[in-house]
């Protein structure tokens, strides 16, 4: 009945002891032989399935201690050494498991494939080294007591899964791009972290449009990154950025790949919409291409603005439009989208934006009091000093 | 694993249904039964009366007492619960898809303890930096 022997011994040992507690209480059942075997193949079934469960159980946290990288210096992430690309693929579903909270899924996934040590991901993302430590722990734990399964999602549940994987990359990203070289290179390091992610997730995810179209968003965002911050490590507006030193070979592979998820959009199921990656990508390449500010073609890109405001409704989707259709259309048409938009009050950029569309309107007290508004949300000292010029620049008038 | 389904609901919706609304209702919760019952994974599960037959011992340092009402007034209320077997939290959560409550609601799934899992594992309990 039972193949291994030592088990069926274990089992029927099992069943006597349950015998001898259950019988003075409940009495001897009517068929005590019966009653054994029966008790002994349910114990024996209960220690094979623990014994599976345990084995899964560890699997996913020992891969996930496996592909830690050692503290050294120049040690490689666990992830050059894998030769298996399905389970790169396992783990990076696992770290941004929904059931995961969003910064336990970054710090996992920076962790574990990132090739961050633990220090450096808490320096990212400006908290104490026993704070990120303890919120590894709890991500790892989770993922142990609620037995969240070690797998890359079926066909039907990848659409709802995969945006989680993006957005947690597009996260590190934009922590990275953010960053100004006061605080620590480690920052910018980020930015290149998470292409490197992108560009993992591409190779592994070869047909998914929105893959290949966030990691073209990274590129084209990156490509400007030396341009952005000048000498005085002032804030340079994209219309002030000088184009000749944007990364051509990041602008490139940026175009490269949206022409490549265009493709995969036209493939079996007819031509299906782009998601809003490769929307955002599309926005970020009018800007690569235009060869000066003047030459930026605003109107296409309201155009894409409108189409990603159709698959992502947000209010920052809708601040966005509100600016680019402000240069298509003037600051007084995009003055009224913008006070159209609810729920962005403690939003900085929504601030500084309605702050410039007053100034180019000619409204300067109106323009002072956003600045003014502003000031008191912004916390990069970059952006702090940029929106102080603009404020006394208006404040003159 | 043992995983306990709390189903959450707006009680106020549910008190307001017609009887043949109701015997709909009931075929889905038999559907879905039948249906965990085939999968092997049903372990137990019933509806509860509203909150408005609930009663409260409230336990304090200073005594208890006993209160009409839930616990606490919340958007949503406990209509029932299941608890399942599954492989793993995956499983369960598609299972609680199934499960008919009419939104807005809320299925809490929480593992059920078990206290004769093998011990502690691993020494990154001790949240050691830097390994």
């Amino acid at each position: 009945m039972l193949g291994d022997f030592d088990l069926a011994e274990e089992a029927v040992q099992d069943a006597f002891v349950i015998a001898l507690e259950r019988w003075p209480e409940h009495g001897i059942p009517d068929n005590p032989g019966a009653w054994i075997t029966t008790t002994a193949r349910n114990r024996a079934i209960d220690r094979i399935r623990r014994a599976k469960r345990l084995a899964e159980k560890t699997d996913v946290l020992r891969r996930l201690e496996e592909l830690e990288p050692r503290a050294e210096p120049g040690a490689e992430a666990g992830l050059e050494r894998d030769p298996i690309p399905d389970d790169r693929l396992r783990l990076i579903f696992t770290c941004c498991h929904p059931a995961l909270a969003s910064e336990a899924r970054i710090a996992l996934t920076l962790r574990t494939l990132g090739g961050l040590s633990t220090p450096e991901v808490a320096r990212a993302f400006l908290v104490s080294e026993s704070t990120m430590a303890q919120r590894l722990v709890r991500a790892k734990r989770k993922i142990r007591a609620a037995r969240i399964r070690y797998e890359v999602p079926s066909a039907e549940r990848m659409p709802e899964r995969l945006p989680s994987v993006l957005a947690a990359l597009y996260l590190i990203f934009n922590e990275g791009y953010l960053a100004t070289s006061e605080e620590g290179l480690i920052r910018g390091e980020l930015s290149t972290e998470a292409i490197r992610l992108a560009r993992l997730l591409t190779d592994l995810m070869p047909g998914e449009p929105e893959v290949a179209g966030l990691q073209a968003l990274m590129l084209l965002h990156d490509s400007r990154r030396d341009t952005r911050v000048d000498a005085d490590g002032s804030l340079v507006l994209l219309s002030d950025q000088d184009r000749d030193a944007w990364d051509g070979a990041e602008i490139a592979a940026g175009l490269e790949l949206i022409e490549r998820a265009h493709r995969l959009l036209r493939r079996p199921r007819g031509i299906a919409a782009p998601g809003p990656y490769l929307l955002q990508a599309l926005i970020a390449a009018e800007h690569a291409k235009a060869t000066s500010a003047d030459d930026t073609d605003w109107a296409r890109i309201s155009m894409l603005y409108d189409r990603l405001w159709a698959v992502s409704p947000s209010p920052v989707v809708a601040l966005n439009r509100a600016a680019a259709v402000a240069m298509r259309d003037g600051p007084e048409v995009g003055l009224e989208l913008i006070d159209g938009i609810e729920g962005l009050d403690g939003y900085e950029p929504f601030h500084a934006a309605r702050a410039d569309l007053l100034r180019r309107a000619g409204r300067h007290e109106e323009a002072e009091g956003a600045y003014s508004r502003a000031l008191e949300l912004a916390t990069n000292p970059v952006e702090r000093r940029f929106l102080e010029r603009r404020r006394q620049e208006v404040a003159g008038r | 694993m043992k995983y306990l389904l709390t189903l959450w609901g707006d009680e106020s919706s549910w008190e307001s249904s017609s009887p043949e609304k109701v015997a709909a209702e009931m075929r889905r919760w038999e559907e879905i039964d039948a249906e965990m019952r085939a999968a092997g994974v049903l372990v137990g599960g019933e509806g509860v009366e509203p909150t408005s037959a609930a009663t409260t011992v409230v336990l304090r340092d200073d005594g208890k007492a006993i209160v009409d009402g839930p616990f606490a007034e919340t958007k949503e209320q406990l209509g029932g619960f299941y608890v399942l077997d599954c492989a793993d939290l995956d499983e369960a959560i598609e299972w609680a898809r199934r499960i008919p409550v009419d939104p807005p609601g809320s299925i809490e799934i929480r593992p059920v303890m078990d206290y004769e899992a093998p011990g502690p594992e691993g020494a990154d309990e001790t949240g050691a930096a830097g390994s």
